[in-house]
């Protein structure tokens, strides 16, 4: 069943690598215009052209992508004239660290509060009061939370910076590339404490957004599960409530909230490309979205295929995540 | 309950014991006694080969560690050598006597075959394809002295050669491949390090020829959004930013600890009016746009009086500034008069595409402006591309009325030449033989007055007679500046630090 | 372990009072209420634009802009940066900002309901298909999507709920998918497949109509969500072009001017904040009394 699994990723990714590269060269918008100075000649720029390969037809150029990315050449950004897959993937640990630690603090938020309200059906603080602070969560646009905080944060109270990753002048071993690991790895606690100044307001902006959403999904996942018999059971039983809720319920609505998991890393990865922009943070999605403005088009299907590899990848996981929170669960 | 609510107090607790901890280290590590600073813009340098990509942010950081031949002199208002001591020229011979006694960041000296490799490197490059056109070849003379041959004679050389910074022959042999993370210059200072999207740093170098830098150490950092910016220099996380929003002037000059420094910009906003569109072949109609716009109006009340109007296109920091030509007045009857003279007493309907976030305010600009259209009979529908669309679609003539912002040259030539001349681009698709004619005289003419009356005289008839655009306005650059730092920009853009110095 | 007692007692007391509740207010419908009522009103101010709205939305007076908020009773929100009155462009604004959540919403539920019903009901090689073209479509991150979309489609109304149907019709399409697969072996559809009705009706009269109410709640929560990813796609320069205001463009135009007038994205916001609270109210209700697992509690 895995190998099946594993096959079945294939057509994914051609599909992906198809509609990228489809939509790109359909899109209005040449990279000549925009990465060619002004006052070339005609014969300069035909000839630039030609080098990048962009006088072939669609399908042609499709037929050599997928000849070279098979063997791992994604070719040179036309902008930074650079390989691409060195491009994109410096800026990877990045991208994932912030994803990371935004995930835990949503997780770390949306679960508790989840299950709280949950248990707490109807009270007007714990259940009506964090579903419409959840509910604020969901209606704030990330942008806009993110310039509110520089502005309270990082200007009025002059607490954090406004972006960046790290100050510079700041020694720091680079390890995993996640600074707040290799800080740690290291024990270089100046390095740590910058980066930790760098990426709590980007984190908290992503995580609350995600948060917002987790904890609306842990509590109706939670009230499906006490609504079952064998929580009847277990009261009946006179096990103490705690126990019933902690042991009973909540193993049983992991599986929902892993599922959580695979879904936010999609909006994980999408939400990157606006936080990154508002803290300036040098990720991945900052990257994409410049290369989109000057279609260069190596970059963008490099980046949207990687994305592509990660969000399968990770659901990959969760599948085995399943299988080890609930047996009855089979790949 | 108690418990749970024990446990929620703790982590709240442990969040806000680690925000003090955090909030007690301050913005960075200070050292003593070093005179750095941080400078903010919204967009990182694309690359460290100073052949590979072209925009005036990265240009203006590489001139701190690399020098061109010549450089333009806004003051004394003509070229001035950098690295060259004297130049001729002759028809289609530039000899160029280049600096003795210059040596490169990695000691070794500059000379004749440096400036040929580093052309010769450019010539190859996209960066310099607008060169090709000019360059047949350079050559060596003796060790300091470098001819460089024209196509034909070509008096605008040198302002296409400011942009091509020389670098050291013997650093690419040595490095090969891998120059591109060893960029060595003759400049005031020299390169650092480059984390990508997060800052760019440059130090004082060890040995100038010149008079040395004041700066011990420039760090840049993109910061794109405008509201990030502003804050980051009110907390004193960044010592100057780009583009600071007209509205926030008057709030940061209250500042005790902060300035704005305004400078006159070389670009030049304009409204191009393509013939391609029925209604503009006729020159009535577009004289009647240039009537029924109120500039003055706009630059008081939209961009906060910050910008002159723009009179011809080329503005008194440009070579060959006509200061004689009388601006179209603001007059709505006149305007309409002329639309019915030409035969449109109702009007006409028409896409207008507008740059979106890349000139300042030109979402509202573009929207006043259609407003202002309409009152006359013109029924605009503003397009608000996003820039990738926007730009191809000008550069391949596609659309017949765009808000655009042209560029920061001094010398006018290349501009007119992209935009008016017949069959160099489409951009507005002009064909006007007696402009042509003035050009091309222009470009012949090596005598810096005789070319100088060349452009007020090609100004003149193309601001009166082909109006093939409305011009707006230049607008004034701000930056903000905190006091501590003493520098001036320059009108062009590029921000340079080679005198800068911290009080 | 000494807490459960009082919070049993607790609930024994909120038990018997909300049943008396219960039958004055009928509480299960609360949310409905509220949420409904919410709704409507934000319908009846869009259509009724022209006539509550105090100001032609498009009426540029530079000569007002930047007025403050409350501080004018002709223009009770302010001004912009135009001169243009406020609340008049966010009550014009809800014409365009619920036109896009609505309708975009609906496509996608159709489109994805449809698909997913197919993909369901015959099984086999045409599910593999529908899923894989699913799957592609998760993995191509949404967001994303519609950047290239828009950027290929250019802006404008049209194209922008072309670009948020196709990024968001997937949801759905998992969603009936995974229900329809426990309705097509119930009796009704195994007898009306007997009674040899034509596939495409028994999709459409036998199992799509009970997947209506997990198909409902979603779209409330996804109109939410359109709302505001339109607004990050304004945030990215790629939304509806000014001349039309939604509350995501003011929200994204507004944002340089938050220190000088933080007006001009405050209410924008706030209306998106009462449209999403409104909207999800409004499904988490309607849950609660169409969901069967949820009935009754």
């Amino acid at each position: 069943m895995l190998r099946r699994r594993l096959i079945g990723i294939l057509p994914v990714f051609l599909g992906v690598s198809l509609i990228v590269f489809v939509l790109l060269r359909l899109a209005p918008g040449d990279p000549l215009s925009l990465l060619v100075p002004d006052g070339s000649s005609q014969a300069e720029v035909e000839r630039i052209r030609h080098e990048w390969g962009l006088d072939r037809s669609v399908p042609v150029q499709y037929w050599e992508f997928l000849k070279k990315a098979t063997l791992g050449d994604f070719g040179e950004s036309y902008k930074y004239r650079e390989p691409v897959s060195k491009l994109v993937l410096e800026r990877l640990p990045a991208t994932v660290e912030l994803a990371l630690l935004s995930l835990l603090i949503s997780t770390m938020v949306a679960i508790p509060i989840g299950i709280v309200s949950a248990v707490r059906r109807n009270s007007a603080l714990w259940d009506h009061g964090t579903m419409s602070l959840a509910l604020l969560g969901t209606s704030m646009p990330p942008f806009w939370l993110g310039i509110m905080l520089i502005i309270v944060l990082g200007g009025q109270l002059n607490l954090l910076p406004v972006g960046g990753r790290l100050t510079y002048g700041i020694e720091l071993t680079h390890i995993t590339g996640l600074y707040l690991l290799d800080s740690i790895l290291t024990l270089n606690w100046e390095a740590f404490s910058d980066a930790c100044r760098h990426i709590i307001m980007p984190a908290f902006t992503m995580g609350v957004v995600m948060a917002a959403m987790a904890a609306r999904i842990t509590r109706s996942s939670m009230l499906d599960v006490l609504g079952q018999d064998y929580i009847t059971t277990a009261r009946i039983k006179g096990l103490p409530e705690r126990t019933v809720i902690l042991k009973h319920c909540l193993r049983n609505s992991l599986c929902t909230i892993v599922t959580i998991l695979g879904i936010q890393l999609g909006t994980l990865l999408a939400g990157s490309i606006i936080i990154e922009t508002v803290f300036s943070w040098p990720g991945v999605g900052s990257l994409l979205i410049q290369a989109i403005g000057y279609r260069d088009y190596r970059v963008v299907q490099f980046t949207v295929l990687l994305f592509a590899f990660i969000y399968i990848l990770v659901n990959l996981l969760l599948d085995f995540v399943y299988t080890w929170i609930d047996p009855r669960v089979r790949i | 309950m108690t418990k749970r609510t024990s446990v929620l107090g703790s982590v709240v607790g442990a969040l806000f014991a680690l925000a003090t901890v955090m909030s007690a280290v301050t913005c960075g590590p200070v050292q003593a006694k070093e005179a750095s600073i941080t400078v903010a813009q919204s967009i990182d340098v694309s690359s460290l080969n100073p052949y590979g990509d072209i925009n005036t942010a990265t240009f203006a950081m590489w001139k701190h560690i690399m020098e061109p031949l010549v450089l333009f002199d806004f003051n004394k208002r003509t070229y001035y050598g950098v690295l060259a001591e004297s130049w001729t020229m002759k028809d289609t011979e530039y000899v160029f006597k280049i600096r003795k006694g210059i040596r490169f960041h990695d000691g070794n000296e500059l000379t004749a075959h440096d400036v040929k490799f580093s052309l010769d490197q450019a010539l190859n490059s996209i960066q310099a394809v607008i060169l090709k056109s000019a360059i047949k070849s350079v050559d060596v003379v003796d060790d300091h002295t470098v001819r460089v041959n024209t196509k034909t004679p070509f008096a605008n050389l040198l302002s296409r050669l400011k942009h091509i910074v020389i670098v050291s022959q013997k650093a690419h042999e040595k490095w090969g491949a891998d120059i591109k993370d060893h960029p060595i210059g003759t400049g005031p200072f020299k390169f650092v390090t480059w984390k990508k999207g997060n800052y760019f740093v440059v130090a004082k170098a060890g040995s100038y020829w010149g008079e040395p830098a004041k700066l011990d150490k420039i760090i840049w950092r993109p910061i794109q959004e405008d509201a990030s910016r502003v804050t980051a220099l009110e907390s004193g996380e960044v010592d100057v930013i780009t583009a600071v929003p007209t509205h926030e002037v008057a709030r940061l000059e209250k500042k005790p600890n902060l300035r704005v420094e305004k400078t006159r910009a070389l670009r030049q906003l304009f409204i191009a009016l393509s013939p391609r569109f029925e209604p503009f072949k006729n020159p009535q109609v577009r004289k009647a746009m240039n009537h029924a716009i109120d500039v003055d109006y706009i630059i008081k009340n939209v961009l906060d009086g910050m910008a002159y109007r723009a009179v011809g296109p080329t503005g008194p920091q440009h070579i060959g500034y006509n200061a004689n030509i009388k601006p179209y007045s603001y007059d709505p009857k006149k305007a309409r008069e002329l639309l019915a003279q030409a035969g449109y007493p109702n009007g006409f309907d028409l896409k207008f595409n507008s740059s979106s976030g890349r000139y300042v305010k030109d979402r509202e600009v573009a929207q006043v402006i259609a407003d202002q259209l309409g009152r006359v009979g013109i029924r605009t529908q503003i397009v608000f591309g996003e820039h990738g669309t926007y730009w191809s679609d000008i550069t391949k003539g596609k659309v017949n009325m765009y808000l655009s912002g042209g560029f920061n040259e001094e010398d006018p030539e290349l501009f007119l030449s992209l935009y008016y001349e017949t069959g160099i681009t489409p951009r507005i698709g002009l064909s006007d033989p007696k402009f042509d004619e003035l050009l091309r005289k222009e470009r012949m003419t090596m005598n810096p007055a005789e070319s100088d009356k060349l452009l007020q005289e090609i100004s003149a008839y193309a601001y009166n007679e082909m109006v093939p655009t409305i011009s707006l306005w230049h607008p004034v650059d701000l930056y903000g500046v905190n006091n501590r730092l003493v520098w001036k920009p320059n009108p062009n853009e590029e921000m340079y630090f080679h005198r800068a110095y911290v009080k | 372990m000494d807490i459960d007692q009082p919070i049993r007692h607790v609930d024994a007391v909120a038990f018997q009072f909300s049943r008396i509740k219960k039958r004055i207010f009928r509480k299960k419908y609360l949310k409905i209420y509220v949420g409904g009522s919410i709704f409507l009103a934000l319908l009846f101010a869009s259509l009724l634009a022209p006539i509550i709205a105090p100001h032609d939305p498009a009426k540029l007076d530079l000569t007002l802009k930047l007025l403050r908020a409350f501080e004018s009773e002709d223009f009770i929100l302010g001004t912009d940066n135009l001169g243009r009155d406020l609340l008049s462009r966010i009550i014009y604004g809800s014409r365009i900002s619920l036109l896009i959540g609505v309708v975009s919403v609906l496509f996608a539920a159709t489109l994805g309901a449809l698909l997913g019903a197919i993909s369901a009901y015959f099984g086999k090689y045409v599910d593999e298909l529908i899923m894989k073209v699913v799957e592609i479509f998760l993995a191509f991150p949404f967001l994303l999507l519609s950047i290239v979309i828009m950027a290929f489609l250019g802006p404008g109304l049209t194209n922008i709920i072309i670009a948020l149907v196709l990024s968001r019709w997937v949801q759905f399409c998992r969603l009936v998918r995974g229900e329809v697969l426990s309705i097509k072996g119930r009796d009704h559809v195994v007898a009306a497949k007997a009674l040899g009705a034509k596939d495409m009706y028994i999709i459409v009269r036998h199992i799509l109509p009970y997947t209506m109410p997990s198909l409902i709640v979603m779209c409330t929560f996804e109109v939410a969500l359109v709302i505001i990813y339109e607004s990050s796609l304004s945030f990215l320069g790629l939304g509806v072009p000014a001349s039309v205001p939604t509350w995501g463009t003011m929200l994204a135009e507004g944002r340089t001017y938050m220190m000088a007038a933080p007006w001009l994205s405050v209410f924008p916001g706030l209306a998106i904040f009462v449209t999403v609270l409104g909207i999800n109210l409004l499904g988490d209700g309607l849950r609660d009394v169409l969901d069967p697992r949820m009935r009754g509690r």
